[in-house]
């Protein structure tokens, strides 16, 4: 007893908010929950060895490459007098990408969480709770937000040589997500609230969710978009100190007060900007908090559905309405399985969702915006011979490499969570069971390729038997990156979540498996290139790029099996 | 009055009333038990108590507190422990019960000492310093039991306690709960385990359907049911909460 005894000190006593705070950021960050899944028992440094080398493994070369584009457009704009613009693309970039990626993990992380319960029985005011929940989701965004913006700050600063640059531009950045992380709680707490009866609520949820979306790309877009000037009218925007910083915020002027904050043409207009961009951003961020409390326990509380009463029915009434579906496969059984517990959960099909929008909304815009001038330069372009079949092979890479970003498949089993338990025991081999979700990735998956034939028909003009090729090319690429994100997800699964957003943004294996299949396609590039160079007729680079991806899925398959088989014991 | 329920209501979907009109105190010293089948409406009114759920009607009041307006107040007073502990499986049992203690304002000074008196009582000294993901269900129970009783609440609300609970465990449970009352407090705790609401409660309340349909003690009860036989209280609950009883009876022991 004694020995146990000794063992048992109280960390130091906090403020109720400070303890909250650290407990949920312990919850969203402890490394022995990692440690554990590897099998690596408490050995945390190890783990955090392992995500630090990882992560320099693979946003090393990218934030390399992104440092390299944002120091050649920073030196051009400065040079042209227009330093302000830098800052407007960083923090407009940085914005967007919060809002992509925050919407759906804040919804979750405010209604979803399973420790919800337990907070609101606690003596503990709706605002602390929803701050705190905020305040993870705030330090996750503002970690992309760094990756993204940050080397548009660095190279901005480096050439700015401006000493008194830097500590404005450190809480430029750090304050970038308020904003778009209000505007979420706003739209979400207002939602949550006013669809909490419905029996639609999900989705009605995801539905708005991607509307909000789509309109803030839309209103980024008209917000910075400069066709609308005539060539005099641009030269003199240029010829004017900052002149493009007016006219790409003339909706959203905290852009504009960034750019003064960080480049404005003297001291005062430096200090005005950086007081009204810190000042509205957090201000902003504060007031919704504040605001939205009163709704947010009200979204939250559960079983609230409210559905039309029925009618008192006879028993063979209520026989008729309990028809089963009809009997299945084991194997369609986990295919529909798979489904409903994707399409079910408005977090999950958000996401993914999402995840396959922004590729293809990014290349609508750019087309958009290119006006008739990119269709012209297009159309000229795909005459030439060959184009059009490089083109085609690049539209296969880009599903490829995007395939993974839905995290369909790289979290197809953390996905399951607690309920895990419930695969371990049916009598459904696990081959089985991963083969379904191997299908089912795939499938989904198939939409994003669909989107990427239409944007081929419309911009490229594609004939039938290219848009054919595509579109098996396409399919076939799909089955070893999604095995690929499947085998790290097995291998791998992160089972233990508070929320259901933590399965899948929320989880770093699912960023490491969209890494390990992007080197499996870059190592397709990589021959297919080769091919290219060599002068390998069009047709047999398609058989042969498709006979290696053949051959590559069989291998992954093969594989996935048997870690199945090994791991669905294990976990 | 420790607490106090009058006309609580609380509606969800389908338009069914999970809970319908409940009055309900509960004395100091005094061990309430509150039994009822599945889907009665016991873990509704609990979680309308301790404040997870908002009553569409009605009030509560915890130790004089209106519950509603005062929440943070009133959960101050409560201690509570679900049916089925949500706890966060990252963290150890030490630092789950640091932070209820910062939460509810335990002095630091005194934090150890309860912890050690609790955590041998419910032999989980060992375990205290292990994340609550190892734990098992039993383990999840204790620990929640802990956590609940460190800042010493008045009214300690347990939902379906013994769940999950070895014998030994369970039987130190009943102990604390009858200590918590003798001390002052008082407990109102859900249960499906008819033979420990007999041994344990002073007065007992049975709702079905949302209705409080009787609130008496065990003795009571058994006194209104004498004409048919010498009845437990198991066969006087599937009486009350199965047989169709006449309007007449249902309403003489709503009384």
């Amino acid at each position: 007893m004694s020995n146990s005894s000794e063992s048992l000190n109280f960390p130091r006593a906090r403020k109720p908010f400070s303890s909250l705070l650290k407990l949920q950021f312990k919850v969203s960050y402890s490394l022995s929950g990692t440690a554990e899944r590897m099998g690596l028992g408490s050995k945390k440094k190890v783990v955090l060895y392992l995500y630090f080398g990882l992560l320099a493994l693979a946003l090393i070369p990218f934030m390399g490459v992104l440092f390299k584009f944002s120091n050649v457009l920073s030196e051009a704009f400065v040079g042209m007098g227009q330093p302000g613009f830098v800052v407007i693309l960083a923090i407009m970039s940085g914005q967007v990408m919060v809002i992509f990626f925050g919407f759906s993990q804040l919804m979750s992380a405010l209604y979803d969480s399973s420790d919800l319960e337990t907070l609101r029985a606690l003596p503990l005011p709706p605002w602390q709770i929803m701050a705190s929940k905020i305040s993870v989701a705030y330090f996750t965004e503002l970690l992309g937000v760094i990756m993204f913006a940050g080397p548009f700050f660095l190279s901005l600063g480096i050439h700015l040589k401006d000493m008194s640059y830097w500590v404005p531009g450190v809480f430029t950045l750090l304050l970038i997500p308020c904003i778009p992380i209000a505007i979420s709680v706003l739209i979400i707490a207002i939602l949550m609230k006013f669809t909490a009866r419905s029996p639609k609520k999900d989705w009605i949820r995801v539905l708005s969710g991607l509307v909000v979306f789509a309109f803030i790309m839309v209103f980024n877009y008209l917000n910075i978009n400069m066709t609308q000037y005539g060539p005099e009218q641009f030269v003199q925007l240029l010829m004017e100190n900052n002149g493009l910083v007016a006219a790409a915020s003339k909706f959203y002027p905290i852009l504009k007060w960034g750019a003064w904050a960080l480049t404005g043409t003297s001291l005062s207009q430096k200090v005005l900007g950086f007081l009204l961009y810190a000042g509205v951003s957090i201000g902003v961020l504060v007031l919704v908090v504040s605001f939205s409390q009163r709704w947010f326990f009200e979204g939250a509380t559960t079983g609230t559905v409210s559905v039309k009463k029925k009618e008192r029915v006879t028993v063979e009434q209520q026989e008729g309405e309990l028809a089963w579906p009809k009997a299945k496969s084991a194997f369609e059984a986990m295919l529909v399985k798979e489904h409903r517990l994707l399409v079910r959960n408005p977090t999950y099909l958000m996401t993914a969702l999402m995840n396959l929008m922004i590729l293809p909304i990014i290349l609508v815009f750019g087309y958009i915006g290119g006006g008739g001038d990119l269709g012209e330069s297009l159309a000229a372009i795909t005459g030439i011979p060959g184009v059009l079949d490089i083109a085609l092979l690049i539209l296969v890479g880009i599903h490829g490499a995007i395939t993974a970003m839905s995290q369909i498949s790289s979290s197809a089993v953390s996905r399951e969570g607690q309920t895990f338990w419930i695969s371990k025991i049916i009598p459904v081999s696990p081959v089985i069971q991963v083969r379904a979700k191997l299908v089912y990735s795939i499938l989904f998956s198939c939409i994003q390729l669909l989107i990427l034939v239409v944007i081929g028909v419309i911009a490229l003009k594609l004939d039938v038997f290219r848009i054919l090729i595509l579109l098996f090319l396409g399919v076939l690429v799909s089955v070893p990156v999604n095995a690929i994100c499947l085998l790290y997800d097995v291998s791998f699964a992160k089972l233990d979540w508070t929320d259901p957003q933590q399965a899948m943004k929320g989880n770093f294996g699912t960023m490491v498996a969209w890494l390990l299949s992007l080197l499996y396609v870059a190592a397709l590039g990589g021959i297919v290139y080769s091919l290219i160079r060599w002068g390998v007729a069009y047709s047999w680079i398609y058989c042969v790029s498709g006979a290696i991806i053949l051959a590559s899925a069989y291998a992954f398959i093969r594989w996935l099996d048997n870690v199945a088989e090994r791991r669905y014991a294990e976990i | 009055m420790l607490l106090r329920l009058e006309g609580v209501s609380k509606t969800y979907g389908s338009g069914v009333r999970a809970v319908d009109g409940l009055d309900l105190q509960v004395q100091p010293g005094e061990i309430f038990g509150f039994l009822g089948p599945n889907g009665a409406g016991k873990s509704t009114t609990i979680k309308m108590i301790v404040g997870i759920l908002t009553p569409d009607e009605g009030s509560i009041e915890v130790d004089g507190i209106d519950a509603l307006e005062q929440p943070i107040e009133a959960k101050r007073r409560l201690g509570y422990v679900p049916d089925e502990a949500q706890l966060w499986e990252k963290i150890t049992g030490l630092e789950y019960l640091s932070f209820l203690c910062d939460v509810y304002g335990v002095p630091y000074e005194e934090r150890r000492l309860r912890a050690l008196e609790l955590l041998e009582t419910f032999e989980m000294l060992q375990a205290v310093n292990e994340p609550i993901g190892t734990y098992s269900r039993g383990m999840r129970q204790k620990i929640a039991v802990i956590g609940s009783l460190m800042h010493r609440p008045k009214i300690w609300i347990l939902d379906e306690p013994m769940v999950g609970l070895d014998p030994r465990s369970s039987f130190m449970l009943k102990e604390m709960m009858r200590s918590h009352t003798e001390q002052g407090g008082s407990v109102f705790f859900s249960t499906h385990v008819l033979e420990v609401a007999e041994r344990l409660c002073d007065r007992v309340g049975i709702i079905h359907k949302g209705k409080l349909l009787t609130v008496n003690t065990v003795e009571e009860m058994k006194h209104l049911f004498a004409q048919e036989g010498d009845k437990s209280l198991e066969e006087i609950f599937l009486l009350i909460t199965e047989a169709q009883l006449p309007e007449e009876q249902l309403a003489s022991l709503a009384r």
